[in-house]
């Protein structure tokens, strides 16, 4: 103790409600078992999470047939070429080696 | 498989760490923050950050700085969530709060002349002293929960201590 404020010492103005401590005691002994309910409740909604994006993911590619999808794919890509485009891709694909071929 | 089965026992339970500082805690918090209710929320907000790191917790020679490590931490950040404000409007404030919060027995001139002139230290300053003053932390152990130096610590408590008597006599 420092000799400057021995006729204070540690005394201080501050004060606590009665059975304060107890009833912290209680809340701050309690704090296990709400982290555990904490990180249960963050792996259930992780799993929910990942549970929920697989499920629409599988409805929503299930649903729709695959030669569907790539031929709706090449009609939406037609569109977009002009005819010149669209002459020279069939004479690309007339002369293909490799497709030519798999047809024998 | 071994390793999955393995937990390692912690240095010391949660429970003893409540028991043994549950109070200590609550008046070093105290005095940084002033407000009762604050306190509490600081307090809790500390038991919370003990509780999750307690298993990393290799001596239990180490807990009293470590403990007092986290609620010095918390308090900090406590304090600073009102940075806008300046150091001396921040002061002015907590020096308002122990003339007019419950839980501040205002009967006591010294004792309450004494805090205000704690609170007219900077967080940092506060820090030093009180943990060597009120908790007898050695100088080693307010090192390890400021992270400076011993011989920084010594220089900030003699300054600290010359402000205070000032503030006193003023």
């Amino acid at each position: 103790m420092e000799k400057e404020f021995e006729n204070i010492g540690k005394k201080m103005p501050y004060t606590v409600p009665e059975g304060y401590f107890d009833a912290m005691h209680v809340k701050l002994s309690a704090i296990p078992a709400r982290q555990k309910r904490v990180l249960a409740f963050r792996w259930i909604s992780a799993a929910a999470a990942v549970v929920l994006v697989a499920s629409v993911a599988f409805f929503t590619f299930r649903s729709r047939p695959q030669e569907t999808l790539v031929s709706d794919i090449l009609a939406d890509y037609e569109q977009f070429l002009s005819d010149e485009e669209l002459d020279s891709w069939v004479d690309f694909s007339d002369n293909d080696v490799f497709l030519d071929l798999m047809d024998e | 498989m071994d390793i999955f089965l393995h937990k390692r026992t912690p240095a010391v339970t949660f429970e003893e760490v409540i028991r043994d500082y549950e109070q200590p805690l609550y008046w070093h918090i105290r005095r940084m923050v002033v407000s009762h209710d604050d306190a509490s929320d600081v307090l809790q907000e500390t038991f919370i950050n003990i509780y999750k790191g307690l298993p990393s917790l290799r001596e239990k020679a180490a807990l009293r700085s470590w403990v007092y490590r986290i609620a010095t931490n918390e308090c900090i950040r406590f304090l600073s969530r009102r940075k806008e404000q300046a150091l001396t409007e921040e002061n002015a404030f907590l020096a308002e709060q122990l003339e007019s919060s419950p839980g501040v027995d205002l009967s006591d001139g010294a004792a309450l002349r004494f805090q205000k002139a704690l609170l007219s230290l900077s967080p940092q300053q506060r820090t030093v002293f009180t943990l060597r003053y009120y908790d007898d932390l050695s100088y080693e152990e307010i090192a390890e929960v400021t992270g400076s130096s011993v011989a920084t610590l010594k220089v900030a408590y003699h300054y600290a201590k010359e402000k205070i008597k000032n503030a006193i006599i003023a």
